[in-house]
């Protein structure tokens, strides 16, 4: 599988014109990570933006893992948000396969191409939500409440 | 006036056989009869359960549906939360309680055999069904590809562990374990139970799913399955309410226009749809 159908297998970037999926394959790369890999750091500049197609991957604040990512799933948002610096540590748990795009190519193209940038932008407020509100149902610790049987 | 014998509304004396510890609130209790054999049960339906003195409360079957009630008892796993439920905790072995039941609809096992199952459960919601699985592990060739999710609190609040492995050993079994906090050495997943389905790949036309666990966790998971495609007529889910005659005459468990332990408490998701998201209910 190319980069450019490795990206249009996932919801983000799937259904895309033509010319830009092709535009962000040529910025992205297929790489393979051993399992215990740091891919981000926390408090150090993103440089690549990571979606995962196969693997486990946990992320963590401080040393505490908060959650773990898996295939299909995105790797960080830190890419699109200035100073561009990941909140968390991001390491591998199994052996983990990606495509990963240069982050500065990809806001430079979102930048030029407002259709790419808007299209992209509205697929991955998705995840996040899902995210966010993956986090809130831990932060209420639904487990420990309710009932008997 | 004395209840007559078999009337639903009296209990019948069972002696606790074992108690088996699960996590730091939840335990096991292995129940015999004192005379006769226990009644056979479909998973997903609940005892009430009488601790002398203290009242009675509403207990998801658990165990298996088959192998139990052939060696002539019924197992009950129990968090101890409330004072029934802490009076049954402390009961010494050889001691009797009473038992009402089985009550309400079940999982729908016959409706669902030839179809993919997406099994999830959080926390407590994996004790009612456990026993599907059990009885759908033993039918394994009458079923699609079964994949179980479970979330719990912690790595210790997990309960079944072992038996969760052994299960993950089942052809086309697959079985994915999540937890709010992890401690070093879990090398499963961490999260929500809900943040797994997307990776999944489901056969919208032909999976249903089954979901037990703290309500709130159930109307997220149910989003996320809309998500995946799947219609409300291929969820189910396992509703718990306050349920005190057991025989829907009292109204303590309505829910909408449903009696939660007369019409369920397994539900099939069209039918709550409406209901699930009015405050209070």
């Amino acid at each position: 599988m190319s980069e450019t159908e490795a990206l249009s297998a996932s919801p983000l970037f799937a259904n895309l014109e033509p010319a830009q999926l092709e535009r962000l394959g040529l910025m992205a790369e297929r790489r393979c990570f051993l399992a215990g890999t740091v891919i981000l750091k926390q408090h150090t500049p993103v440089e690549d933006f990571h979606l995962i197609l196969s693997g486990q991957v946990s992320l963590s604040v401080d040393g505490l893992t908060v959650q773990t990512l898996q295939s299909g799933e995105v790797l960080g948002w830190s890419w699109l948000i200035p100073p561009y610096e990941s909140h968390l540590d991001a390491i591998t748990v199994t052996d983990t396969e990606t495509v990963s795009l240069d982050c500065v190519a990809l806001r430079a193209a979102m930048d030029e191409d407002h259709d790419l940038g808007y299209a992209l932008l509205r697929r991955a407020i998705r995840p996040m939500l899902e995210r966010l509100q993956s986090c809130r149902l831990q932060v209420l610790d639904v487990y420990h409440q309710g009932g008997t049987r | 006036m004395a209840a007559p014998q078999n009337s639903p509304w009296a209990p019948r004396r069972y002696r606790v056989e074992a108690h088996q510890a699960e996590t730091r609130d939840v335990f096991t209790l292995r129940l015999r009869p004192l005379a006769g054999p226990p009644p056979t049960f479909v998973p997903g339906q609940f005892n009430m359960l009488y601790a002398f003195g203290h009242g009675e409360s509403a207990i998801s079957m658990g165990g298996d549906p088959v192998a139990d009630v052939r060696e002539g008892y019924l197992q009950h796993t129990i968090r101890a939360v409330g004072n029934v439920t802490n009076a049954l905790r402390k009961l010494p072995l050889g001691s009797s309680i009473g038992v009402r039941g089985p009550f309400g609809v079940g999982w729908p096992v016959d409706e669902i055999r030839g179809q993919d199952l997406l099994i999830v459960a959080g926390g407590l919601g994996l004790v009612p069904l456990a026993p599907l699985v059990r009885q759908v592990l033993r039918q394994r060739a009458d079923f699609g590809r079964i994949q179980i999710l479970y979330g719990s609190r912690s790595v210790d609040d997990q309960l079944f562990a072992p038996e969760l492995t052994q299960w993950a050993g089942f052809e086309s079994v697959e079985v994915y374990r999540t937890v709010d906090a992890a401690t070093p050495g879990w090398s499963d997943h961490i999260g929500t139970v809900t943040h797994l389905i997307p990776s999944l790949r489901l056969n919208p036309d032909n999976a249903v799913a089954l979901v037990c666990g703290p309500e709130i966790m159930m109307r997220f998971t149910v989003m996320a399955l809309a998500q995946a495609g799947l219609p409300d007529t291929a969820i189910y889910m396992s509703l718990e309410r306050h349920m005190q005659c057991a025989l829907g005459f009292c109204g303590h468990c309505l829910f909408g226009p449903e009696l939660v332990c007369r019409d369920g408490p397994v539900f099939r998701f069209d039918r709550l749809r409406r209901w699930m998201g009015v405050k209070s209910l």
